[in-house]
């Protein structure tokens, strides 16, 4: 039994948490990173609490923790079902009350994140006598526990497929999002490089915080101008990943009609997106510290000076040594121009620089040897 | 169809050209390009498909690389010896790229003959290197192409597949379109008619019986 457990925690619970590490994320700096810090639990408990009173609200999050639930299902049964998963059948032999408490260890396991705050918002609805929701909440928990057991039972034992999985499997082609052109690079980002966009988020989102959070009451404009630039700057990994990714697998591209500008919007939507999280922590947590346009133009300015990046990623052929010393260069001209020119001269500046660079170098790209 | 002059590739931090072709001119037809390892020849179809830069002109049907580069990669199609592409991507993702910006068809007898509606719905990480050379030919294929550039097109291809491909060369071939073909092993000439075959030697690009 314990034997078992092992083989089943690595294979499906370790690798379904690392290979979701980057949605993983995502949910996190979206529920927790954005708030500041000592309002964090006042913020859930208010969500609880309109979670409690609108049961239409309850029930987008119902449905929200059915299709995460219907993920982890997936995620399993494309395990059994593949080629390095084949032995699992070998579980037929245990008798069925060990394998079902197996596959109980499973699910409730993959299914933590929304179990845990699922217990919290049954404990609150409780505590705040609406004794049915709780109830409600806590009933619908163990159905998804059951379902998720019954559907790896059945793709484990069943030489067919069973129609609890059949219907996650609709429900799943249903739900895939078709990815784009335009999502290409973010979704090879969250996909591959989700260590690096931790690393890059964390120090970003930490250096937000000393500036906006600790030091609220007494904000220094020159520590921002100094270090904002430099979380921009730590972004430049990422463009170089981006660049190297879309000269290597997507290099076939350059023999479709893409012109450089559909091409450089590509990129700058992706800069927009990663890009976001900074945007928004800085606007929640600004108490009027600074003018709201200026941390517009800020963040406007950030995305030029990604494409910037990007841009010199091309010039340089993708060669780290002088792609990095390009990145220093900029965030030396950032903190001038901005001290000295403005917000918006720089931010025009930079636009006009950034297109500059990456149309007359996107076509003359050549990796260095 | 195609206009070569003065072309020369080079490689950045290397002290000598790889190829140079002073002039080249093709009418349209099926040609076979063969050279040893390393002579160049990927270096010359990836110049005539855009994907690496160079030195000369190149021109499609009147369409210049340089000056028309939209125009020019509408009608000049590539398939890569061995090809690689996102893990997270499906075929029919790709697929539908390409067909989005390419415009023109889907080559759906070839998409059949292959086998690649078999598989295309599922994410290119689990592709065999035979199901990948089957979606890159599909992808070359796919729009309304002028000249397809075909680099070792018969690698990893079992033979049913082989068949399949040169039936349809053939096919286009005789709907006007042009093929370059760089290819070790020989095609099978009771099925494509090669119009002229050429050799790579010593850095420059010569026509077989010369």
């Amino acid at each position: 039994m314990k034997a078992a457990w092992n083989i089943l925690s690595k294979i499906m619970v370790k690798q379904f948490y690392i290979a979701n590490a980057g949605f993983f994320l995502f949910l996190f700096l979206f529920f927790f990173g954005i708030v500041q810090a000592g309002q964090l639990i006042w913020y859930h408990h208010s969500l609880m609490l309109a979670m409690i009173s609108s049961p239409l609200f309850l029930f987008i999050v119902m449905t929200a923790w059915l299709l995460y639930n219907c993920k982890c299902i997936l995620f399993c049964t494309s395990v059994i079902q593949s080629g390095n998963g084949g032995f699992l059948y070998m579980l037929r032999a245990l008798p069925f009350s060990k394998q079902l408490l197996l596959y109980v260890f499973v699910g409730t396991v993959l299914y933590l994140p929304v179990l845990a705050y699922a217990c919290i918002l049954a404990t609150v609805a409780y505590t705040t006598g609406a004794a049915i929701v709780s109830v409600q909440v806590a009933a619908y928990q163990l159905l998804m526990i059951i379902i998720s057991t019954t559907a790896i039972y059945s793709a484990i034992n069943k030489t067919g497929e069973s129609a609890v999985t059949k219907l996650v499997a609709t429900l799943g082609s249903l739900l895939s999002i078709r990815i784009g052109y335009h999502a290409f690079l973010i979704t090879y980002i969250l996909h591959s490089r989700k260590v690096t966009f931790a690393v890059v988020k964390l120090f970003s989102l930490l250096m937000l915080s000393m500036l906006f959070v600790r030091n609220s009451d007494s904000f220094d404009t020159d520590l921002f101008s100094i270090f904002y630039p430099l979380t921009i700057t730590a972004h430049a990994a990422l463009v170089l990943h981006c660049v190297d990714f879309n000269e290597t697998l997507l290099q076939c591209n350059r023999n479709l009609p893409l012109h450089w500008l559909k091409v450089a919007c590509m990129y700058l939507l992706t800069w927009f997106i990663i890009l976001l999280p900074e945007a928004a922590f800085m606007l929640i947590n600004n108490h009027g510290n600074m003018p709201v346009d200026i941390i517009i133009l800020q963040s406007m300015a950030a995305v030029a000076c990604l494409l910037l990046f990007t841009g010199m990623a091309y010039a340089c052929g993708l060669d780290m040594e002088r792609y990095l010393l390009f990145v220093f260069m900029v965030y030396i001209i950032l903190l001038i121009l901005q001290k000295s020119a403005g917000h918006l001269v720089t931010l025009a500046a930079f636009s006009a620089l950034a297109l500059a660079v990456f149309q007359s170098h996107y076509y003359s790209f050549e990796r260095e040897k | 169809m195609l206009i070569i002059s003065n072309y020369q590739k080079q490689y950045p931090g290397t002290d000598t050209p790889v190829l140079s072709i002073t002039k080249l001119e093709l009418a349209a037809g099926c040609y076979w390009i063969k050279g040893e390892n390393g002579s160049g020849k990927t270096s010359l179809i990836k110049s005539i498909a855009g994907l690496l830069p160079c030195t000369g002109e190149i021109a499609v049907n009147g369409l210049n690389i340089r000056n028309n580069r939209m125009g020019y990669t509408k009608i000049v199609y590539y398939a890569e010896a061995e090809p690689q592409y996102p893990g997270f991507l499906t075929g029919k993702e790709l697929m539908d790229f390409y067909f989005a910006t390419k415009k023109g068809h889907l080559p759906h007898k070839l998409i059949k003959g292959l086998g690649v509606d078999q598989f295309m719905n599922s994410k290119t990480a689990v592709y065999s290197s035979g199901m990948m050379k089957k979606l890159s030919l599909v992808l070359g294929f796919t729009g309304n192409p002028a000249l397809i550039l075909l680099d070792e097109p018969l690698i990893a291809l079992d033979a049913a597949a082989v068949d399949t491909l040169q039936h349809t060369i053939t096919a286009y071939c005789n709907q006007g379109i042009s093929f370059i073909v760089t290819s070790h092993q020989p095609l099978d000439n009771s099925i494509v008619k090669v119009d002229a075959g050429f050799i790579i030697k010593d850095k420059t690009l010569l026509k077989e019986n010369q």
